[in-house]
């Protein structure tokens, strides 16, 4: 079932033009799921498990290459800003798989310091 | 879509392209971003939308393809770039929705959108919204977040109330200083902090300042924040709040996260490994240009052309820096000025130049603001500013 509101207007004040409608239809969508799941290797199950819930593997996997302080800041900003309830035991094998996701792009060219 | 693999995801050139997007296999873009990863898929699609770049399912992050801005200054609304910080409800109930106004005001309010739409005369006009991070991924060092190209950013002719008109049916008490804005989007976990945004009373109430229902002549897109959004011309789009369920009249700085914490830019030059610097609530936008028309790699061509943005002023000029071993700078020409706020066409004739010279735009605003030749760095990789140059090729 679909309503509408519709509002008449007496002016559009840039063009001066009288009597115009606006109409607001119930609006209803699907997201599409996200199908991509971070590559299988050591701590993947972490990173699913721990990281995915929230938001899409790309978040992470398109980052550029960063140091391992910097990945170190990164959970941390999740658990204690975003409050991503993150396993503390997982937390090894999350900081190594994401040293690795970083060492495949060769060595950090990024800053230091956030 | 399929799953990303981390040989598509390297393949990022590392070349400093400005605005190539060469389409890859299995609907994938190159970013160009330097030292990647910098493919991008095109899938899978979003409801509403055309082909976009898809940096982020989940909340969405879509950025427009380059290409797009060469096909005409305004954004098509199924084109126009989207970002979310946590996911909007996918059901609006346009009788049901409401905005409470409230805060430092006579009389609060609870609106429906017929009473929004009915507070005060309608205004027109073009705005370029851009992300405080489009083009993060073109910062030299990197910088984590989103990894941007040029793409979060887009042209829209944009309809409104005025936001001053709604707060005066409030009536705003005279200790106002701020106005903070809260949409319908809410994060996945309790205890983290809820996008909301303010800017100065003084810019709230701005002629130009709006609660937008309607971008190019249709209501706006879901993910653009249907049905009502903040439009603040010439301010980065974190301030456009989406979905708009809260305006709030604060008499005091706002103190939350979003503005306290994120979205802040150094006041003082700064560089890599620097701390404690000043910082401050990032707010209008500045001057930029890019060639539209050509991409990394081509031949010397006899005439380009591009689209230009002023910030907070409209285009004054642009010229086009070539960089040879003559070095020109050519004043180009304006297309038809659309607005102060909007993108502006500008095109040039080339004359002899080298052939493996480095083009670029560089646009001057009515404030007598203009881009530099080389872009300065920020932590956060926001309010990117910098010639956007392209390399022709000897061929």
């Amino acid at each position: 079932m679909s309503r509408s509101v519709f509002l008449f207007l007496a002016l559009t004040a840039c063009t001066g033009q009288p009597a115009s409608k606006f109409a607001f239809v119930d609006t209803s969508v699907t997201l599409p799921q996200d199908v991509a799941t971070f590559p299988v290797r050591a701590g993947s199950d972490a990173m699913t498990a721990n990281c995915a819930a929230c938001h899409s593997p790309s978040m992470i996997l398109l980052q550029p290459a960063l140091t391992t302080d910097q990945w170190k800041g990164e959970i941390k900003k999740m658990r204690e800003v975003y409050k991503a309830p993150i396993d503390p035991a997982a937390e090894p094998a999350i900081l190594a798989y994401l040293e690795a996701t970083s060492a495949e792009l060769g060595p950090p060219k990024v800053a230091p310091t956030r | 879509m399929q799953p990303f693999t981390r040989r598509s995801l390297i393949a990022g050139a590392g070349a400093s392209a400005a605005v190539a997007l060469p389409v890859l296999a299995d609907r994938m873009v190159d970013l160009g971003l330097p030292g990647g990863p910098s493919a991008r898929p095109l899938l899978p699609r979003f409801p509403q939308k055309r082909e976009l770049i898809v940096q982020r399912v989940t909340p969405p992050l879509l950025e427009t393809p380059f290409g797009v801005f060469d096909q005409g200054l305004l954004t098509p609304n199924d084109r126009h770039f989207v970002r979310w910080h946590w996911n909007p409800p996918t059901n609006i109930d346009v009788e049901r929705y409401r905005v409470a106004v409230y805060g430092a005001l006579q009389s609060p309010l609870t609106l429906s959108l017929e009473q929004v739409l009915g507070a005060g005369r309608h205004v027109e006009f073009n705005a370029v919204n851009q992300c405080a991070g489009n083009a993060r991924g073109h910062f030299e060092p990197r910088v984590a977040g989103a990894q941007w190209g040029h793409g979060a950013m887009a042209n829209a002719q944009w309809r409104g109330v005025r936001l001053r008109d709604v707060l005066d049916k409030a009536g705003v008490r005279a200790n106002a200083r701020f106005v903070r804005f809260k949409g319908l989007d809410r994060p996945p976990v309790d205890g983290a902090p809820q996008f909301i945004k303010s800017i100065p009373i003084d810019v709230a109430r701005a002629d130009d300042t709006i609660i937008a229902f309607a971008m190019n002549g249709t209501a706006l897109p879901l993910l653009n924040g249907f049905p009502l959004r903040i439009v603040v011309p010439g301010w980065y789009s974190t301030y456009w709040v989406k979905m708009l369920s809260d305006i709030e009249v604060l008499t005091t700085e706002d103190q939350n996260f979003w503005m306290a914490k994120a979205y802040r830019m150094p006041t003082v030059p700064v560089k890599p490994g620097d701390k404690d610097f000043p910082t401050r609530p990032i707010s209008t936008m500045v001057p930029r240009a890019w060639i539209t028309s050509h991409t990394d790699g081509t031949k010397a061509p006899r005439s380009v052309h591009g689209i230009a943005m002023g910030g907070d002023a409209a285009v004054a000029k642009v010229d086009l820096i070539v960089e040879d071993n003559d070095g020109h700078v050519i004043e180009t020409q304006l297309g038809q000025d659309e607005g102060k706020h909007s993108f502006r066409r500008w095109s040039v004739t080339l004359p002899e130049i080298d052939a493996n010279a480095r083009i670029g735009p560089r646009c001057t605003n009515m404030n007598g603001v203009t881009q530099p030749l080389t872009q300065s760095w920020n932590p956060s990789g926001y309010a990117r500013d910098g010639v956007e140059f392209i390399m022709l090729k000897t061929e």
